[in-house]
């Protein structure tokens, strides 16, 4: 009776271990629904068929530290955008968004804030567009890269209507605010309202494709 | 009675739930743990995802097994897991956007267990490992921690470098040396030193090694002297060489110039140097350069991108995410090509071997 009674304490532990898994489960999902009420899936795919067509151009010139590239090579000029439609669990459920810092490294928002990185997108990423900002020098591009890289340490923005704080970011939201804070650029798109998804750093009309994978 | 009678068919299905689990978990490693010849291991590993899998094949192509393991980017081809006897150690790094796994794992290659060591930090880039010491270090703040986990005592130990990032550490003769660039006034350029701790972490030595470039994440050693691979200056400008330095007072003895190629892995094999050229930023290079003492140079073009490579005894393995290719090492002659299947959201990213 003894064994009996451990046993059948053990499956009621295991039922509750169940459940309290199931539940937290269910709050991870209600927070994906959150975001996926700000960047909606429908709207998200129409983006992607949209940048899909975006031509390939040429970079811009450098002349400093980054060696010329082939066009259509993949990005390691300090400044060039890079942006993935690829699709992740939390967080921005599609898509993902960095800045080249040098040839070897981006600067990015993570989940525990803003982080210096591997230039790794050519081979972890399934896509990949590197955009570079119109109208501005490749001089200019890199002071932007500079302005985020004074931004390391600074935790993720998960409110991601909040873009005019400047005391946390989510990915794309620091690439913006690079731009928006040093040349008043602005380089989100009425897409989302005021959120800024990764893609729109590539559909927007002030951005020219210069990678695409 | 009518509530234990209850609990019974719960208690029944939780158990076949329970032995079916175990009876897949063991299917999908006996079949390389049966397999009694060398094989080669594949990491495919995803981006997006908490999944990778090892394929085993056998050296005549053949698939020997698989196993399926719960990581994000496990492995880089940035760098070569180091292998120490039958244990290999890895670093899951977690999703692309949260690089939020603590962890590095070491998984014994003939009982292929895995055992996971944490550590303190997110954003993992490099590990390397002293005896029951298993250091890694990660970027965080504009600071890098430099973090050891002792297996005997279970304890972690960090240090900080600010205003830096340390891109890679190696173990030579019982000390852990870095590369640590710190940013110059001028973001245009870096500025390099190599450090040299003790297993405790007391810095022993430090040298600015800026003037030489910066050096990979790779390296290889003989008895005195240990070698590293340069793609580029300080100013990122292309250059091609290798450093010898030595193991007793760090001194740079040499700098042995190949210009011809961006040297990437090293190797040393009967005395002579193999160097890959490979560019692991954007994936391109294909050819390895043979290097004798005397500095006789050839270029043997593989034709296929050399992302992952390892020497076992007479072969020399290359894998990227199409392909593995087995050649032998005196010629380099191809000796069998294995397709591998294609990818839909992830890539390959480490080759293991087996040897039973």
């Amino acid at each position: 009776m003894k064994k009996l009674s451990m046993i059948l304490s053990l499956v009621f532990m295991s039922i509750m271990f169940s459940a309290v898994v199931v539940m937290a489960d269910e709050n991870k999902a209600e927070k994906a629904t959150d975001v996926e009420k700000v960047f909606p899936k429908d709207e998200v795919q129409k983006l992607i068929a949209d940048i899909e067509k975006e031509e390939v151009l040429p970079d811009k010139e450098t002349g400093s530290m980054s060696p010329a590239r082939a066009s259509g090579s993949y990005p390691r000029r300090k400044g060039v955008i890079l942006a993935t439609a690829d699709a992740y669990k939390g967080l921005i459920p599609t898509g993902h968004a960095a800045i080249v810092y040098d040839p070897q490294h981006v600067i990015e928002a993570v989940g525990k804030g803003v982080v210096k990185g591997g230039n790794r997108w050519y081979r972890t990423k399934k896509t990949c567009w590197g955009v570079t900002v119109k109208k501005i020098s490749a001089k200019k591009d890199a002071a932007a890269a500079e302005w985020c890289k004074r931004q390391l340490g600074k935790p993720y923005n998960y409110n991601y209507f909040n873009i005019k704080t400047r005391a946390k970011f989510y990915c794309s939201h620091l690439v913006w605010a690079s731009f928006r804070d040093k040349y008043r650029i602005d380089l989100n798109t009425s897409a989302f309202g005021i959120a800024i998804h990764p893609l729109e750093l590539v559909s927007t009309s002030k951005t020219r494709t210069v990678y695409k994978k | 009675m009518k509530r234990e009678l209850y609990f019974l068919p719960l208690l029944l299905l939780s158990l076949s739930l329970i032995v079916l689990l175990s009876a897949c978990k063991k299917d999908s490693q006996s079949t390389v743990k049966e397999y009694n010849k060398p094989s080669i291991g594949i990491i495919e590993t995803k981006d997006t995802r908490y999944e990778s899998c090892i394929h085993w094949y056998g050296f005549d192509g053949k698939k020997v097994g698989e196993m399926q393991l719960k990581y994000a980017n496990l492995g880089s081809d940035f760098y070569s897991p180091q292998k120490i006897k039958d244990d290999v150690y890895l670093i899951p790094e977690g999703l692309g956007n949260q690089k939020d796994t603590k962890k590095v794992i070491r998984m014994n290659l003939k009982s292929l267990e895995i055992e996971e060591y944490p550590f303190s930090n997110i954003a993992l880039n490099h590990t390397t490992v002293i005896e029951n010491r298993i250091y890694a270090i990660n970027t965080l703040n504009n600071a890098t921690y430099l973090e050891f986990y002792d297996r005997k005592s279970k304890q972690n130990k960090h240090i900080v470098r600010k205003s830096s990032h340390i891109n890679s550490i190696i173990p030579i003769d019982n000390m852990v040396v870095s590369f640590r660039e710190v940013d110059d006034e001028n973001p245009e350029k870096k500025i390099i030193f190599m450090e040299v701790y003790n297993r405790d972490l007391k810095l022993k030595y430090a040298k600015n090694i800026t003037d030489y470039g910066i050096p990979g994440e790779d390296y290889c050693e003989d008895k005195n002297f240990f070698y590293l691979p340069v793609a580029f200056t300080a100013e990122y400008k292309n250059t091609g060489k290798i450093l010898k330095i030595n193991k007793k007072n760090f001194n740079i003895e040499e700098e042995i110039g190949v210009p011809e190629i961006k040297p990437d892995r090293i190797y040393i094999h009967n005395g002579e140097f193999l160097i890959t050229d490979y560019d692991p930023v954007d994936g391109s290079g294909t050819s390895v350069m043979r290097l004798t003492p005397g500095g006789k140079k050839k270029i043997i073009d593989l034709k296929t991108s050399l992302s992952l490579t390892y020497i076992f005894k007479g072969y020399f393995i290359v894998a990227n995410d199409k392909i593995i290719q087995i050649h032998d090492i005196k010629d380099f002659k191809l000796i069998k090509k294995i397709p591998l299947k294609d990818k839909d959201d992830s890539y390959t990213s480490a080759i293991l071997l087996r040897n039973p």
